[in-house]
């Protein structure tokens, strides 16, 4: 190392200042006592380091593998674990819950299919026995179709009612020609009431056509029975 | 100095030899606390046993020779006498009275000492009309003996900023001493 104090970068002043300096506080070696306990003071700290496996040069946030083995370590990792293995059972257990649920609920819907067809056979039979019934019921259809239906089937399907709900609908109309019959009229009931009307009156002019052949065959009966 | 056998010395700290670090306090100690006498650090050799143990700490993380290595203890020593003024100026304390020119390093003779103390004191004077920084750039450069490079790693500014401070340090000393205003 070379010597700091370069003469030629210091002025004449910087060199009487230096001897003062020099003078004014010289040099002195450290008592044997203080430069024992500093001494021993500094292998304990170099032995406390070594102990703890020189954590200070390593950030925390990132220990090697090798740190993992001392028993406080271990200990955090098992707890860690544990934390981890817990709150994954428990959210497993909820999903599963939730996914039992639903599928009670999904056992229900053929059952509601069955019972909308059911309704409609119903519904149609009673087109023909009375038409003032069919038109309140295709008023209703026309103004909140979807709504009933969804209303019945939303609660089993809850995210996506619309969808699920005309699907299912779909399906069970393609299955069943009554209900398709039965959706159609619902259209055009609820587009246009005059035509629900006309056909109301259409079915009710063939309901008593049927009556009238029924006046027949009673009439023919008695002939018969004459 | 160590010279040569620097790195030896260097990894038997590492190794937590009582021996390499007992060699390096011996080379290193003088300066540092002859440093902080004239800068007027309180306790200083309390703050060079503190200094160490933070070396000790921070050698795992240290790189470089022996100039460098010396550098890096006086940056820690400078900066943990700054954290100390900063708390005193919080908290300041009473003068402990028995503070005197022994534990100041006295020779027994009193004749010397009080010459000593008058140097002493007039030297402090001088120093007192500076800056801080000026004031640590001397010190360094003229009583610990860095080199400008070691006192910009010191003080931690550019070595062009360390000669700038010197030599407006100086002028600032030539001035004083011209106005006799630190004659005894």
């Amino acid at each position: 190392m070379s010597r700091s104090f370069d003469p030629a970068d210091l002025t004449a002043v910087g060199e009487t200042f230096a001897e003062d300096l020099s003078s004014a506080f010289p040099e002195v070696e450290l008592p044997e006592r203080v430069v024992r306990d500093h001494v021993a003071t500094m292998i304990s700290a170099a032995q406390l380091l070594a102990e703890e496996g020189a954590i200070v040069l390593e950030p925390a946030s990132h220990p090697g593998p090798e740190r993992l083995t001392t028993p406080r370590r271990r200990w955090m990792r098992t707890r860690l674990i544990r934390r981890v293995v817990a709150v994954a059972s428990g959210l497993l257990l909820s999903l599963s819950g939730l996914a039992f649920a639903g599928a009670f609920e999904g056992s229900d819907d053929p059952g509601n299919d069955d019972t909308t067809a059911i309704v409609s056979h119903q519904t149609d039979d009673h087109q023909g026995e009375n038409g003032d019934d069919q038109g309140e019921d295709g008023d209703d259809q026309g103004e909140d179709e979807n709504a009933d239906d969804q209303g019945e089937d939303g609660d089993d399907q809850g995210e996506d009612e619309n969808a699920d709900d005309q699907g299912e609908n779909n399906d069970d109309q393609g299955e069943d020609e009554n209900a398709d019959d039965q959706g159609e009229d619902g259209d055009d009931q609820g587009e246009d009431e005059n035509a629900d009307d006309q056909r109301d009156n259409d079915n009710t002019n063939e309901d008593q056509g049927d009556n009238e052949n029924v006046d027949d065959d009673q009439g023919d009966g008695g002939d018969s029975q004459d | 100095m160590f010279g040569s056998s620097w790195g030896s010395v260097l990894g038997a700290c590492r190794a937590g030899a009582e021996w390499a670090w007992r060699q390096v306090y011996e080379d290193v100690a003088p300066s540092l606390l002859r440093y902080h006498r004239a800068r007027g650090t309180p306790d200083p050799e309390d703050l060079v046993g503190d200094t160490f143990v933070r070396v000790v700490r921070g050698l795992a993380g240290f790189e470089g020779n022996e100039e460098q290595f010396r550098a890096w203890v006086f940056a820690i020593s400078r900066r943990r006498a700054i954290d100390l003024a900063r708390t005193s100026a919080r908290r300041p304390e009473k003068p402990d009275p028995g503070d005197g020119l022994t534990e100041r390093g006295g020779t027994g003779n009193a004749e010397d000492d009080a010459m000593r103390s008058l140097e002493e004191q007039r030297v402090l004077v001088i120093l007192d009309r500076l800056t801080p920084d000026q004031r640590d750039v001397l010190l360094l450069r003229l009583l610990s003996d860095l080199t400008v490079e070691q006192v910009a790693t010191v003080v931690g500014k550019s070595a062009g900023a360390v000669k700038a401070l010197q030599a407006r340090g100086l002028e600032q000393v030539r001035r004083e001493i011209s106005r006799g205003a630190v004659t005894f």
